[in-house]
């Protein structure tokens, strides 16, 4: 603030001492006036030097010649401003204007959609997200409840249910209740189709995986719930929870299935027995709400000693689940989530899997 | 059609413009334009026609609008010689003083115009409407005549050591020139400066050659862009930023060694 006083006041006293100089001074008009071409020539700077000087001197000293100068020049500034835009519309209109134009817009255009196809294929070369329609295929949950039986190891919570899921889950439970119960082999019937429709779709969302492969894993896939309702049928509810407190590393080790088929499973048996569905998993950190740090704190604990081959496929799950809420993440989490995905899933022992996904990850930060 | 004619008509919207601009958008503006029309077509376009190419047709035409809105402006209002301090001041003082006191504008209307013909000067044209009213009550009273001196106007003493009348004269214009002009200076709350202190700058003999004066005016009596200013002298933006901070610093230089630096200190 005291800089800008300073300056005002400085440019104040400059202007009393210009003003005071020219008002000292008593100059007569040097020569004759300007003629009308000249103020012209001078104002378009045409005139040579040793007439624009006479002509600038005679203005110094003939205000009525300044006056015209003065104005003539903001008339010619004016002229001058309008010429410049009257050219670049005539450049415009040029037809030949038009076609470079009209190429490089096609050229840009092009560019555009190579670039978005090659971004799409990188992204699904890297990911293998399941599409829209295995997301509206997810199993139902009990809203209300805590995310149940999630296969967890070592304190990983299960990955929370998303509201379309809730909602399918309630529709279903209301269209199942007041009815008549259905008979065990129906239920049985129903699950597993359920189940082999998911695994359907999942399949259809991962083209890079080896045909072999995947084959072999929807053939586990179409067994593992066949026998586990088996052995569920066999026991009681309330022995179901040690079952399924058994068959944990089994249920995680459902590969590359949606996030909520393993949340689905038990519910199924519950289903097929005609029991209350079992409650959540009493497991340390089981109704944490599924974030970005959390899982990638679980990764590095995980990695910390040799992992076992479920707690990727865990991990897998959990971080397509992370990739399912867009509005948690920012683009940069994505894409590191993306790769650590792209890691995991790939065919490399787990100690190097680990390490590739540590390296994506970064050193932990000090501060949270 | 005359192809002059035809050049004339292609500038109208300029000549109506520019008569716009001189005396407002008035019925006076559009008389003006028909007057310069009236003064192209003079003699079968004679003053189109004497045009050499040594600029655009545009600007020649512009010149020639300028000159013959001035001519009728004198024809309609006549002629008057403002005071000594206005002629001195110059500029968008003379201008002002023609608008208030021969053409009557209000002072907002005299200030718009000033405004319009003079861009970047309409902040110092208020201020300088109002001084020009204040010295001048009479101003706008006697249309026509010449107002250098109104009834404010102190006749000399007979006392007085005047050779001749005429000298006496001069003397007292000079000395209302440096009263009015410390007036206008200075702050008016404070002491009113000596005439004699400036009668003494003006004998210091400060030599400015025309663009230095030219640049002074521009830059600080008509509050043009110091860059514009420039632009219109031939120099770029750094040129001139350079040669008027030395022009200032010799200007104090000379003033010191003239023996006012202290005086000057004090004032300014």
């Amino acid at each position: 603030m005291a800089e800008i006083t300073d300056l005002e006041q400085k440019r104040t006293e400059e202007r009393r001492l210009a003003l005071l100089v020219l008002a000292s001074e008593q100059p007569k008009p040097s020569g004759a006036c300007l003629t009308p071409e000249e103020l012209a020539a001078l104002v378009e700077g045409k005139l040579p030097p040793t007439q624009a000087e006479a002509g600038l001197a005679h203005l110094a000293d003939c205000e009525h010649c300044y006056a015209q100068w003065r104005e003539l020049d903001h008339e010619w500034q004016e002229q001058a401003g309008k010429n410049s835009r009257g050219a670049l519309l005539r450049l415009i209109r040029r037809p030949r204007f038009l076609t470079a134009v009209g190429s490089l817009l096609a050229a840009a255009a092009s560019i555009a959609v190579f670039l978005n196809i090659t971004t799409e294929l990188d992204r699904h070369s890297l990911t293998r997200l399941p599409d829209a329609s295995v997301q509206e295929l997810a199993p139902p949950a009990p809203p209300p409840e805590p995310a149940p039986a999630i296969p967890i190891e070592k304190g990983i919570p299960a990955p929370p249910l998303s509201p379309a899921q809730q909602q399918t889950f309630t529709a279903e439970e209301q269209a199942t209740t007041p009815s008549a119960q259905p008979s065990e082999s129906s239920k049985k019937k129903a699950a597993d189709r359920r189940v082999e429709e998911r695994t359907r779709a999942d399949l259809t969302a991962k083209p890079v995986q080896p045909p072999a492969k995947e084959a072999k894993r929807a053939a586990e896939v179409r067994q593992l719930p066949v026998e586990k309702t088996r052995q569920m049928t066999q026991q009681t509810p309330a022995s179901a929870d040690r079952i399924e407190e058994k068959k944990e590393p089994e249920v995680a080790s459902l590969p590359e299935t949606t996030n909520a088929a393993p949340a689905a499973a038990p519910q199924a048996a519950s289903r097929a027995t005609g029991a209350a569905p079992p409650p959540p998993a009493p497991l340390a950190g089981a109704t944490e709400p599924l974030t970005v740090t959390g899982w990638q704190d679980r990764l590095r604990a995980g990695c910390q000693h040799r992992p076992a081959p479920e707690f990727f496929d865990t991990l897998t799950i959990q971080g397509k689940q992370l990739l399912r809420q867009p509005a948690n993440l920012q683009t940069g989490e994505r894409q590191r989530i993306e790769r650590i995905l792209a890691v995991l899933g790939s065919q490399q022992p787990p100690e190097q899997r680990c390490r590739a996904a540590l390296e994506i990850l970064g050193p932990e930060p000090l501060l949270r | 059609m005359n192809p002059w004619q035809e050049k004339a008509l292609a500038h109208w919207e300029m000549i109506n413009r520019m008569a716009g601009r001189r005396f407002g958008q008035t019925p006076l503006a559009e008389e003006a334009a028909l007057y310069v029309m009236d003064g192209l077509a003079q003699d079968d376009w004679s003053r189109l026609r004497s045009f050499g190419g040594r600029s655009t047709l545009a600007t020649y035409v512009g010149s020639l609008t300028l000159r013959l809105l001035e001519d009728f402006a004198r024809l309609r209002f006549g002629r008057i010689e403002p005071p000594l301090w206005i002629r001195r001041l110059g500029g968008l003082w003379t201008m002002l003083f023609r608008l208030l006191c021969l053409e009557r504008y209000s002072p907002d209307e005299a200030v718009a115009i000033v405004g319009a013909r003079l861009p970047g000067s309409a902040q110092n044209a208020e201020a300088a409407a109002y001084r020009i009213l204040g010295e001048l009550p009479s101003c706008g009273e006697h249309r026509g005549e010449q107002t250098e001196f109104d009834e404010t106007t102190e006749l000399p003493d007979a006392e007085e050591d005047c050779s001749a009348q005429e000298q006496c004269l001069e003397q007292e214009e000079r000395r209302q020139l440096f009263t009015v002009l410390g007036r206008i200076l200075f702050d008016e709350q404070a002491q009113e400066p000596d005439p004699r202190l400036l009668e003494r700058v003006a004998e210091a003999g400060l030599n400015l050659d025309a663009k230095e004066r030219l640049l002074l005016k521009l830059c600080y009596r008509d509050g043009m862009a110091v860059a514009e200013a420039g632009r219109m002298l031939g120099w770029n933006r750094h040129q001139v930023h350079g040669r008027l901070r030395r022009l200032l610093e010799r200007l104090r230089q000379d003033l010191a060694k003239a023996g006012l630096a202290e005086e000057l200190r004090l004032l300014l």
